[in-house]
């Protein structure tokens, strides 16, 4: 083994471990004691979170779906499909840089969506084709 | 005939909730699971025979499931013999099959010896959050005083360990997909948590004819939390390495999104 394969850890690298090890003792004795989560000062709890979560990435994959089908080109020139491609598609890196209430409120945003792009999916000319499909008939399940 | 979906990837990099879609899609993951923990309350999808398998291998080779440093293990007679009971019974029992357990990126080309058409699905993590996920996880077993003192006591007794423990594990799975790029597909864990037809996409490459499963039946977006830290090491040289192994395996999941594109699915 080469000479610069070894490395003697210092008292620095010993005191951010213990640090660390600290750190995930108060985490875990705040989650013991149910005191706030890193949520915390979110208005909503963290299960709603992880529905609103869900839904969004439901909501992606609907619409990643939908603009790779045939019916893609189709769907292309609808306005409300662009506007829903722009902000859950293009944009969805700037959803991870939001402060929490803002993300709160796209997240919500998103699940409206959803629910609004599953009813117009499942009423349309092609409803009976999309309700063939399990995947969809679960997200109808989940979310009307 | 049977098909073979090995799925690979280091500890705390998503690979239970992948196996989980898969194994609802229709893949057989084993006989008896691994029961579930707080740290995986959906259950590890992990094999109890496949797991007790690598278990031993490593223990034969003086390793535990933590491995830190490259691994070129020395299989005994009676493993090899083993390894082949376990392929022939589900062979002869099932059409599609596969298993998971982190353990595998170590013992990849083993299986491939034995398994020479398997496929092999590669989920990777970016390392902040597998090294956070794996100190999460043992501090609070330690705390817990669940399993040994010992293996979680090393997390913060040997700086970087479980960043070198992410190298290892992934410059093994990255030499193997160097090897069979034809047998290797490539994900990310937020590929998949981002909507990426995953099943869609490993039926039209290998035709495995498994059934697709929305996401977020799977995925537990509270479970496997998106976050990117900055990674703390102690060791500087690590850094090169690390990154280098990083963009690697972005380069092949990139290669498996563009893959998709060119093909067209129905919605």
């Amino acid at each position: 083994m080469p000479e610069n394969d070894f490395y003697t850890p210092t008292d620095m690298d010993l005191l951010r471990m213990e640090n660390e090890l600290l750190a995930f003792e108060v985490r875990f004795l705040k989650a013991r004691s149910g005191g706030p989560s890193e949520i915390a000062g979110s208005p909503i709890s963290l299960s709603r979170m992880t529905h609103l979560e869900e839904a969004e990435t439901d909501l992606k994959l609907l619409l990643r779906r939908i603009k790779s089908s045939p019916l893609g080109p189709v769907a292309g020139t609808n306005r409300n499909f662009r506007t829903l491609n722009d902000r859950y598609l293009k944009r969805s890196e700037e959803a991870l840089s939001m402060s929490p209430p803002q993300r709160i409120a796209y997240l919500e945003g998103a699940e409206r969506d959803l629910v609004l792009l599953l009813g117009r999916l499942a009423r349309g000319p092609l409803g009976v084709m999309f309700r063939r499909r399990k995947s969809f008939r679960t997200l109808q399940e989940r979310y009307l | 005939m049977s098909d073979q979906l090995i799925i690979a990837g280091f500890h705390r990099s998503g690979t239970s909730a992948t196996a989980r879609l898969l194994h609802r899609g229709g893949l057989f993951l084993g006989y008896e699971l691994l029961e579930a923990l707080p740290s995986n309350p959906y259950g590890h999808f992990e094999d109890r025979e496949i797991v007790n398998l690598h278990t031993r291998i490593l223990s034969d080779n003086e390793q535990t499931w933590a491995v830190g440093e490259p691994l070129l293990p020395v299989v005994g007679q009676q493993r090899w013999q083993l390894m082949q009971r376990i392929i022939d019974r589900r062979n002869s029992e099932h059409r599609i099959w596969g298993f998971k357990d982190p353990r595998t990126c170590l013992f990849m080309m083993l299986w491939k010896h034995l398994l020479p058409n398997a496929k092999v699905l590669i989920v990777y993590r970016h390392f902040s959050g597998s090294t956070y996920s794996l100190g999460q996880r043992h501090s609070s077993d330690m705390f817990l005083r669940r399993g040994s003192a010992q293996v979680h006591g090393r997390f913060w007794e040997e700086p970087d360990f479980a960043l070198r423990m992410w190298l290892v594990h992934n410059n093994a799975l990255l030499a193997f997909a160097r090897t069979f790029p034809e047998d290797t597909m490539t994900v990310s864990l937020d590929m998949i948590r981002d909507g990426f037809p995953l099943v869609w996409a490993l039926n039209r490459r290998w035709g495995l004819d498994l059934e697709d499963v929305p996401v977020a039946e799977a995925f537990d977006q509270s479970i496997s939390v998106r976050r990117v830290r900055r990674q703390p090491v102690s060791d500087r040289r690590l850094i090169g390495k690390v990154q280098g192994t990083w963009r690697r395996l972005e380069e092949l999941a990139g290669e498996t999104e563009m893959a998709l594109r060119k093909e067209t699915p129905v919605a």
